[in-house]
């Protein structure tokens, strides 16, 4: 039996062959031209798309998170910055006050030390004046006493006894 | 007795019945059906494709996607590279769509029952070996094109002609040369399973599909109530599985065909 | 004995390679099972070389079919 026989035996015919396999190929070409490729095209597309979008995320993340931290860094940085002013005044006005007290200080010393120039002072003209007018008096005193005029060197030896 | 219970029917002829000829060429109830299945897939194409699908996915559009994720996935298993199994996915999820169809749509109850002038005008173009022999000797013939262009003309005859290995094993040793004749007659044993392939794909689905009619057709003889729903279930499994495993061999077939370097090249 | 009769008995012999094939895939799918029990993960590539190991186990059927046909 020659392989065409045993074909015929079980209902081949290269007509009927021919023509379900043109219908399979028209099938094919259908199927690759109008679904797989739009449908890899349209799975592809969303793919890149997707990632697209997801890279959009991570990068506006990332710059909500750069510009956080710029944000926390710089009222970090004015917060030093006015503590700083704020420990710099402190520091002013304690100087300042110091400064104050020192000078008043100074100055209180010197008002006293006028003061007990002046004192003196007064008491030693003070202290002449008494004793001139002392010495007056006593040889006014002494003029009476003696009815007479007292010469100059008796009125001298008599001064220097009394003030002695 | 129980004759109620009991739908005879004929068994199906082996050979298609031939409905009309147009001129000289003969149109079978195979080819109808096939026809219808054409007109299906152009329907699809041209308009849920064409119109309906975009890059916001409906739930149709969803479960379309999931078909073409499955079969890139089923052949990537088999090529184990991904640019590879895109490039090859047109020719095998074709295939595998064709052959789905056609052997979910011979359990649809009654189709045999339509008939015009006597003669039943569709029957699934899987159950005729016209059509599942056209599949594998075409497909095999894709094949050895590809191989050709791997390999080269004089690399492909090599592969089955090993006079070169013959030549340079006895020029090394005899051991070597006796090695080289038996690997001769293994590469002339490899003309023989090319053939052996198209046969055994082609009666394969064939033998699965039609044994399936038969049985569903005896199956009603002996008891014709709720028995063959179970017979119909399977199927519906014999048929997916048949149409995985003509969709899979092919590509393995392929992936074997091409030289073994350009497979790691496309990883 | 008539030709036809022999016929038909050689018919019914060639479908007791049956037997043999159902063996063997039941073999396959048994052992590719047992893998996949083992390491789940796999399982995905191992189904796909399941089916094609049962479809070469298969073809020694196909062969019988085809030659039931030539006889």
């Amino acid at each position: 039996m020659d392989f065409a026989e045993i074909l015929s035996k079980i209902g081949f015919d290269w007509k009927l062959a021919l023509a379900n396999l043109i219908n399979f190929l028209i099938i094919f070409y259908l199927l690759k031209k109008f679904a797989f490729a739009p449908i890899g095209r349209i799975i592809r597309e969303r793919k890149d798309r997707i990632d697209e979008g997801l890279e959009k995320a991570n990068r506006s993340e990332e710059i909500l998170n750069a510009s956080k931290k710029k944000s926390d860094e710089i009222i970090a940085g004015a917060k030093e910055e006015a503590n700083k002013i704020i420990a710099k005044g402190y520091e002013q006005a304690r100087q300042s006050i110091e400064h104050a007290a020192l000078e008043a200080m100074k100055k209180q010393e010197e008002i006293l030390l006028r003061a007990q120039k002046g004192i003196d002072r007064e008491r030693i003209s003070m202290e002449a004046r008494v004793r001139e007018e002392m010495a007056e008096l006593v040889a006014g005193g002494v003029k009476k006493i003696i009815k007479e005029d007292i010469t100059p060197a008796v009125k001298k030896s008599i001064l220097e006894k009394v003030t002695s | 007795m129980l004759n109620f219970l009991q739908v005879k029917s004929d068994l199906p002829a082996i050979s298609p019945e031939v409905v009309f000829s147009v001129g000289d060429f003969p149109v079978s109830s195979s080819v109808l059906l096939g026809f219808a299945i054409l007109m299906a897939i152009a329907v699809f194409c041209f308009v849920c494709v064409k119109k309906y699908f975009s890059i916001k996915p409906g739930s149709g559009q969803t479960f379309v996607e999931i078909l073409y994720e499955g079969m890139i996935d089923m052949i990537t298993q088999i090529t184990a590279s991904r640019s590879m199994s895109e490039k090859m996915l047109p020719l095998i999820g074709s295939l595998f769509i064709f052959i789905g169809i056609s052997n979910l749509i011979e359990l649809i109850p009654g189709l045999g029952s339509i008939t015009f002038g006597g003669k039943a005008i569709f029957r699934a173009p899987t159950s005729d070996f016209n059509t599942t022999f056209a599949l594998a000797f075409a497909m095999i013939l894709v094949i050895q094109a590809a191989s050709i262009k791997s390999w080269g003309l004089f690399g492909y005859f090599g592969k089955y002609f090993q006079f070169k290995e013959i030549f340079t094993g006895f020029r090394k040793n005899t051991g070597e040369g006796m090695m080289s004749i038996i690997n001769f007659l293994i590469g002339l044993m490899d003309i023989i399973s090319e053939v052996a392939k198209v046969i055994s794909l082609s009666f394969r689905l064939f033998g699965n599909i039609y044994a399936g009619q038969v049985m569903a057709v005896i199956i009603m003889s002996a008891l014709a109530y709720a028995l063959p729903a179970v017979w119909s279930s399977l199927g519906i499994l014999f048929g997916v599985v048949q149409a995985i495993v003509f969709g899979s061999l092919i590509a393995a077939y392929y992936m074997i065909a091409l030289k073994p370097q350009e497979e790691s090249e496309g990883k | 004995m008539e030709a036809e009769a022999v016929r038909l008995l050689a018919k019914g012999i060639i479908t007791l390679s049956m037997l043999a094939t159902a063996l063997g895939e039941g073999y396959i799918i048994g052992k590719a099972l047992e893998a996949m029990g083992r390491n789940p993960e796999q399982s995905g590539s191992l189904f796909s070389k399941m089916i094609i190991g049962v479809a070469m186990a298969e073809s020694t059927a196909i062969y019988a079919l085809v030659a039931f046909f030539i006889i």
